[in-house]
């Protein structure tokens, strides 16, 4: 049997851990914190504008993207419409974690948490082995670099307002290493407007029993509360500085917008403890993610990978990576897809056959070739991609890519030729 | 060495706050099973003496950002060395001076003398590790006459350390010629680099231990010794003092609850009585203190007869300023690097397993 071993157990390194068990490889899943999903613990918004798109052909393809099944299990509020966005779903922070591990128990993954990777073993640019931190060393016959692009600390720090304590625990655990870099990689960092390395995450949570019980109401009952600025507290000047482009819209550097995904989820990167107080019905706010939300949040896009179109690393030809590694992309349905991509593609090269790459007549596939294109220019440091917002929403309805009606989908998926690509056994 | 009312900031002793450390526990960070990537460890990281001097200037062994790289990447031993740095630091922190009184000179031979010198109470908890020495030097020398110390035994009231100085040398000369009762000694401290291979140490709990003391090296073993009885270790050891008689710690350790034998261990007698004491692998841990020669020996009895032992060792090497800057104590690893051992924790095996 085929083994493929998965570094980084968020949603993008799930999400390549089931299809790459689904495909009929043997996968160990290895994940440095103590819980799977990273920055998918404090997340939740799924199906938001294009990504309804994305994840209705993600579903007809299959494999890893089944995820996007257990996000809609786990929702609390379905089609929800906040400003800027429509039809969200928003699952539950708190059971999403539990729900997915046992997704992937339930297919036969082996799950390692609490294993950093460190180091690798590689030559003649194949790797051979990924080792952890406490000396545990894991070979296979492909993988997937799914670490993430937050952080470490030190990044946080030169670059954003230094460690906010945020869910990915680095000072806890040790913060990510990425396995492309270990083997010589050389890696992309996003950029700001003003030249300043990396972005900063687009999002805190509050501590939702902190809030008044107005709030409360709100968020339970209709999963989202706007609440206004004091005037001087607009602040334009935070867009900028989002590593999510579909929250960099001027309703919400005027308003508190409050999303509810178990945890009170606030659009903006950070606030002040003092100026969050001054907004009614937010008189006695906390912080349930970052801690140091009042002052900072971490910084991302520190480590994007060079790769092809069916996602292998450029340099290495047995590694694969996924989600934040794959481009300048933000967002959990976006990850999911990369990985699903990914994993069911590691199957493929480990079984000896050839990796497939997603056509552009889908919006998943334009995705990915987008945010290759990108990472080939200078300039295309300073983009990011969603399906939820921005340059890439646009060029979807541009192109007659989104759409909610999931048979026109489905049929699009047929066309190509594709339809639960994902799903098969490869073995 | 600054007088402290509590541990403070260092990672180093945590009582007061109801931590893992206890009294007189090793300092060994967060992670104590970190093969990987051992050699370029810093053993001050998270102490009151980090970041040093080396980091300041760029050096830093752990911070790659302190190294001069622009992106994070560093060998992460459970603190941010940057963001103590920049956060924190003030001026690089290093060990100063201080003069401390001779309370007790004892000649034991010759060539050796023991002393006990009275510490401040506050760095006293600073001073119980396993591996801990002092830079000493006699009052009114140059300062760059002193020499490392292994402290040997610490006591509390009154709070006082000892330490035993083998005339080797014009520095362990000057020493132990002049320090008698009453005369001050201007020590330099603490510094934690003093066993190679402590993580092996720190995590032995109920397993079947060997010390082997060789001469001189049998100053560094008491402590390693109360350590691993603490820990409910059953500790057997081995004392050789051929080559510096009068120094016998025997009725010392057995005091402290351990089987002690005095045995040979060098040449070829030392060997066949090493083989047939290992022969049968029931040792998890092994600790030894003496020569080079002696780590090697062991090295290769465990890879001829098959043996599985972890092996911790005193640190040979030769430390001149313990900060990592003089660059005496220099050593190649196998990658080609060179690390200050003052400052690194290579395992034994890098540097002896050859």
């Amino acid at each position: 049997m085929v083994r493929v071993v998965v570094v980084g157990g968020g949603w993008a390194g799930c999400s390549a851990a089931l299809s790459a068990r689904i495909a009929g490889a043997e996968v160990i899943l290895i994940e440095r914190t103590d819980m799977l999903l990273g920055l998918g613990l404090v997340g939740g918004i799924m199906r938001n504008n294009g990504r309804f798109t994305a994840t209705e052909e993600g579903l007809a393809l299959g494999g890893g993207c089944q995820l996007l099944k257990t996000a809609d299990a786990e929702a609390r509020h379905v089609n929800l419409d906040f400003p800027g966005h429509s039809h969200a779903s928003l699952y539950d922070v708190i059971t999403i974690e539990p729900a997915v591990r046992r997704e992937l128990k339930r297919a036969g993954v082996e799950i390692k948490t609490m294993r950093r990777v460190v180091e690798v073993v590689h030559e003649s640019g194949a790797l051979v082995e990924v080792i952890c931190e406490n000396g545990e060393a894991f070979g296979a016959d492909t993988f997937v670099d799914a670490t993430g692009s937050a952080g470490p600390m030190g990044n946080c720090y030169q670059w954003g307002n230094g460690c906010a304590m945020c869910i990915l625990r680095c000072p806890t655990f040790g913060p990510r290493v990425s396995v492309a870099s270990r083997c010589g990689v050389q890696e992309r960092i996003g950029q700001r407007d003003d030249g300043s390395l990396g972005t900063f995450s687009g999002s805190c949570k509050l501590n939702k029993d902190s809030l008044s019980p107005e709030v409360r109401k709100g968020l339970n009952d209709k999963g989202v509360v706007v609440l206004p600025l004091p005037r001087d507290l607009v602040r334009k000047q935070k867009l900028e500085m989002k590593a999510c482009v579909q929250y960099a819209i001027a309703e919400y550097a005027d308003n508190i917008v409050l999303l509810d995904t178990g945890h009170a989820k606030l659009m903006t990167p950070y606030m002040p403890v003092d100026e969050l107080r001054q907004v009614r019905g937010l008189e006695n706010a906390r912080y349930e993610d970052p801690y140091g939300g009042g002052v900072g949040n971490s910084i991302r896009f520190l480590a994007v990978s060079p790769r092809d179109g069916v996602l292998r690393v450029q340099g290495v030809e047995n590694l694969f990576c996924a989600g934040e590694k794959a481009g300048q992309q933000v967002g959990h349905t976006e990850a999911i897809i990369a990985g699903a991509l990914a994993g069911h593609n590691a199957a493929r090269a480990a079984l000896g056959l050839e990796a497939v790459e997603l056509p552009r007549s889908l919006a998943v596939g334009e995705f990915l070739a987008i945010t290759m294109e990108a990472m080939a220019s200078p300039q295309g440091a300073q983009r990011r991609f969603t399906f939820a917002g921005g340059e890439f929403f646009s060029r979807m309805k541009e192109r007659d890519l989104y759409t909610l009606d999931t048979e026109a989908i489905k049929k699009r998926v047929a066309l190509a030729g594709i339809s639960g690509i994902f799903d098969q056994d490869l073995t | 060495m600054t007088s402290r009312q509590d541990a403070g900031n260092s990672g180093e002793y945590r009582d007061h706050a109801g931590n893992t450390n206890r009294p007189g526990d090793l300092p060994v960070r967060n992670r104590a099973q970190l093969p990987w990537g051992t050699s370029r460890r810093c053993v001050d990281i998270a102490s009151e003496y980090c970041p040093c001097y080396r980091g300041v200037v760029g050096e830093c062994l752990v911070c790659s950002i302190l190294q001069g790289a622009e992106e994070c990447d560093c060998l992460w031993q459970g603190v941010c060395v940057l963001l103590n740095y920049r956060r924190v630091l003030t001026a690089p922190r290093t060990r100063t001076e201080v003069c401390l009184p001779v309370v007790d000179h004892q000649v034991i031979s010759a060539e050796l003398v023991r002393l006990t010198l009275q510490v401040d109470r506050g760095i006293l908890p600073l001073l119980r590790f396993p591996g801990t020495y002092i830079f000493a030097r006699p009052a009114g020398s140059p300062t760059f006459s002193s020499a490392p110390y292994c402290v040997m035994d610490t006591f509390d009231d009154p709070p006082t350390i000892t330490t035993v100085v083998r005339r080797v040398g014009p520095k362990s000369r000057m020493l132990a010629n002049d320090a008698s009762e009453a005369n001050q000694v201007i020590v330099r401290g603490p510094f934690w680099g003093g066993i190679l291979g402590r993580e092996a140490i720190a995590r032995s709990e109920q397993s079947e231990t060997l010390v082997l003391g060789y001469g001189i090296g049998q100053v560094s073993v008491v402590k390693v010794v109360e350590y691993l009885l603490r820990r409910d270790n059953r500790v057997t050891a081995i004392v050789d003092d051929d080559k510096t008689p009068g120094l016998n710690i025997s009725s010392k350790l057995q005091a402290c609850g351990c089987f002690v034998g005095n045995a040979r261990l060098g040449r070829e007698p030392g060997e066949r009585f090493l083989q047939e004491l290992l022969g049968d692998d029931c040792f998890d841990l092994i600790y030894a203190a003496g020569p080079d020669w002696l780590y090697g020996l062991l090295f290769r009895l465990k890879r001829e007869l098959g043996l599985t032992f972890d092996l911790a060792v005193s640190n040979n090497h030769v430390l001149c300023c313990g900060e990592g800057l003089c660059g005496s104590c220099h050593t190649s690893l196998a990658d080609g690097g060179e690390v200050p051992m003052c400052k690194c924790q290579p395992g034994p095996d890098e540097l002896y397993d050859r």
